[in-house]
């Protein structure tokens, strides 16, 4: 059975340049774009207003943004390689708390996840490694995982915080178990790079994906690979779970972004705003009965979906 | 950049500052009665045998103390000293400018610094070489090079500074001529110029052509773009890397050399996508990194960036297989993350915006690809070359004079493709009829020897151009033998300065 969605609102030019990253709290979305600056738009209000610019976030541009489950903390990672950890206000405006520089040279740290509190970053960096730090103690290193090397393009947090998930560009993906320390499983990989890794709310499944152009889904538990859901015909950049764990969402470089039903695996339904790449998928947070997400990438703006009613 | 790079340049630049510093404790000492004058030196270590002929001055007049000779100043009683130690001075301050500013100079640069000082070319060459055997460095690792490294092929008039006018075969690359012995360059009906990254690219895929690893200048030059492309006439010109002050101020030059009552030809970079790619064609456009003021003046600020862009390797791309896609190294980050953070240009809002966009694009996904990849396409890099001259607007009918021209050739052969004609042919062929300049330039050019193989087939395809009746098409089909032998004894050329790709 197929969906409809509709687009809503497109802020044009929400960036100068490519937005690479987009993260939601309840009321907000921040984009993250190859300029220096984060913005944050407010997404309970239909026009989707500007709400603040976080001015010279990173000079040479921010390529990754993560925001706590329960929305107070943010992070942000540059092309410099530096992450810088934002606290939100009473009023809902975010200020700079803290910043984390990997003390490694070789590494540079890649893609981030935030723990559901917002009290422990992980993230990857180039030469494979997976490193956790405080932010309540001032961003100190707590985990440092080893992996075989290979670029680390992804990952994620499980929501209750168990778990580790990161996806390598020679298609390994990896999933750690935080509270021991210890590799939990090493996933029969998709050979190509895993540019996307996500859990399901619940944490009972991870989805992959990348240059392979199909969907993983792996059982969290055994490691076993219970479903491949097939239909993009590009590389996949970007995945997110809807809150209630029955839909994923994905985007791709040819533009293309589609809505999976987890229950039937398959695709219910595909939209495409430009041939653009489509660098970051989101779900926003649900209005009465419909679901709806935002889309971001090489054409500068961000485009708001609402499912179709009636039907 | 690399690093270490930097460090084996701070080292000598440090052996360059403390001789100064030396000089200038003297000089401050000179007040003081108790120090002896005559204490302004500078060291040279000695060499156990004179490598120079007789012209060359010798320093072994000088007394040696412990394996080193000084050259001081003043020197009573020695009046050649005076001027070897103004040489010396001049000679390590350009050195050092040339250090610091992370650019390369030829030994023939330096040399046109200073003709009145160093009289002939042979005094540089000679303390060059002393300099670096002092420092116990390799005169690369004062960057110093020999000679000019860029190869320059197309239609185009050199006139010297003595009056004489070289032509150059359009069809055959040549290393190019030092900017100081050129007065002026004739490009009348040119209708683009293509700077190109490299001229030697091992291909890893294989097979590019028969012939085995192919350069795509090479390419290029051989399938004649610059004659026979349906853009018009061209001049195509690499300096196989990061450019040397010469291949800069050779096309400075060329870009000034249009007619006062015409616009300049378009010029245009073909790169690859990658990090190093975007460096090299910046060198050209606004020089090197650390903004050198001395070398602004060759920048080239009308280049315009042909690709390879990442829409033109990734478009295929994120679909099929990796068309030629190659992964960044971790130095290709390191690289693409300190032009980011360092040139002026790609900063936000600044000129090259597009360039800080491509760069953003390599990180994100970590891909590069080589120019070699347009191989693949249908036409090859010529008509990928062409299809992209074309849609940037250079077209034959901007130019209609060479419109004539080519539609005259089109009547006259009845064949598609173009011959080599181009619209000042007679001109040039009375200017050179007499005195046609074959050899290459540059002492010591490895292509010298191929540039001898190719003289006699030029020679013959010379007669036959000479001789008015000849049909153009034999003409043409002659040229295409020479222009394949020629490729081949090229082909085996070491590239000099191969080592000097990386800019410092």
């Amino acid at each position: 059975m197929s969906k409809q969605y509709l687009t809503t609102h497109t802020i044009d030019h929400a960036h100068p340049t490519d937005i690479f990253s987009l993260s939601t709290t309840a009321s907000q979305i921040l984009s993250s774009s190859g300029s220096s600056s984060i913005r944050v738009h407010s997404t309970n209000q239909p026009d989707f207003p500007l709400f603040q610019t976080l001015d010279n976030a990173h000079k040479l541009g921010c390529h990754h943004t993560a925001i706590s489950t329960n929305g107070q903390v943010a992070a942000s990672v540059g092309f410099e390689g530096e992450v810088k950890i934002w606290a939100v206000r009473d009023d809902g405006r975010w200020s700079e708390r803290t910043k984390i520089v990997d003390d490694n040279k070789a590494g540079e740290i890649w893609s981030i996840a935030l723990s559901e509190d917002g009290q422990y970053l992980a993230a990857t960096s180039f030469d494979g490694r997976i490193n956790v730090w405080d932010n309540l103690a001032d961003g100190v290193k707590i985990r440092e995982f080893e992996t075989k090397g290979s670029f680390g393009m992804s990952i994620d947090l499980s929501v209750n915080g168990r778990f580790t998930a990161s996806g390598h560009e020679n298609g390994g993906i990896y999933i750690f178990n935080n509270d021991t320390g210890r590799l939990l499983h090493s996933l029969p990989g998709l050979v190509k790079p895993v540019r996307a890794v996500a859990f399901s709310p619940r944490g009972t499944l991870l989805a992959a994906a990348g240059d392979s152009r199909v969907i993983a889904l792996y059982d969290v538990s055994s490691g076993d690979q219970v479903a491949t859901l097939t239909g993009h015909g590009a590389w996949i950049l970007s995945l997110d779970w809807s809150d209630s764990g029955e839909y994923l969402l994905s985007g791709a470089f040819d533009g293309k972004v589609k809505v999976w039903s987890i229950e039937q695996r398959t695709c219910v339904a595909t939209h495409m705003e430009t041939e653009k790449t489509v660098w970051s998928v989101k779900w926003l947070p649900k209005t009465g009965k419909n679901e709806g997400f935002a889309t971001a990438g090489a054409n500068r703006s961000i485009s708001f979906y609402r499912e179709a009613t009636g039907g | 950049m690399a690093s270490y790079q930097r460090h084996a340049n701070a080292e000598v630049i440090a052996k360059i500052e403390a001789i100064f510093e030396n000089i200038a404790d003297s000089l401050l000492n000179e007040e003081n009665p108790y120090v002896p004058v005559n204490d302004i030196f500078i060291p040279l270590r000695n060499k156990k045998h004179t490598p120079l002929n007789g012209n060359a001055p010798s320093l072994f007049d000088a007394e040696p103390s412990d394996g080193f000779t000084n050259v001081s100043f003043p020197a009573k009683g020695r009046p050649k000293e005076a001027w070897r130690f103004t040489v010396l001075i001049r000679i390590l301050d350009l050195m050092h400018e040339a250090l610091c500013d992370n650019v390369i100079v030829s030994k023939r640069n330096i040399y046109y610094k200073d003709p009145a000082l160093f009289k002939t070319q042979l005094t540089v060459d000679y303390y060059v070489d002393i300099i670096a055997y002092t420092f116990g460095v390799s005169r690369l690792a004062l960057n110093v090079t020999a000679a000019a490294k860029g190869l320059v092929a197309g239609n185009f008039i050199l006139k010297r500074p003595d009056g004489t006018q070289a032509y150059r075969k359009p069809g055959v690359p040549q290393l190019i001529d030092d900017p100081h012995d050129v007065q002026a360059i004739d490009i009348s009906g040119v209708a683009w110029i293509l700077v190109i990254e490299k001229e030697v690219c091992l291909w890893s895929k294989g097979v590019f052509s028969a012939d085995g690893p192919q350069s795509t200048f090479r390419t290029l030059a051989s399938s004649n773009l610059q004659q026979s492309s349906r853009a018009g006439n061209g001049i195509m010109l690499t300096a196989k890397g990061y450019p040397d002050i010469s291949t800069r101020s050779f096309l400075r030059l060329l870009s000034g050399s249009h007619d006062l009552d015409s616009i300049s030809p378009p010029i245009y970079a073909l790169t690859d996508f990658d990090p190093d790619g975007l460096a090299i064609m910046s060198t050209y456009k606004h020089g090197s990194f650390k903004l050198s003021h001395e070398s602004a003046g060759l920048n080239v600020q009308g280049i315009q960036w042909l690709g390879v862009k990442s829409q033109d390797v990734l478009a295929g791309n994120g679909q099929n297989e990796y068309n030629g896609l190659l992964r960044l190294s971790g130095r290709n980050r390191k690289k693409a993350v300190d032009m980011l953070e360092r040139s002026e240009m790609l900063q936000e809002g600044s000129k090259e915006e597009e360039w800080r966009r491509e760069l953003q694009i390599m990180l994100m996904l970590n891909v590069k690809a080589e120019m070699e990849v347009l191989a693949e396409g249908e036409g090859g890099v010529k008509g990928w070359v062409e299809e992209k001259l074309l849609a940037n607007g250079t077209s034959l009918a901007a130019d209609e004079d060479l419109l004539e021209t080519h539609q005259l050739a089109d009547i006259t052969l009845g064949e598609d493709r173009f011959p080599s004609l181009q619209a000042n042919e007679e001109d040039f062929l009375l200017d050179t009829h007499g005195t046609p300049e074959m050899s290459a330039v540059g002492e010591g050019s490895p292509s010298l020897e191929a540039d001898e193989d190719l003289l006699d087939t030029y020679q013959m395809a010379d007669t036959a151009f000479a001789d008015e009746g000849s049909p153009i098409s034999q003409l043409d089909e002659d040229l295409l033998e020479t222009h394949q032998v020629g490729d081949m004894s090229l082909a085996e050329e070491d590239s000099p300065g191969l080592e000097w790709d990386e800019e410092l």
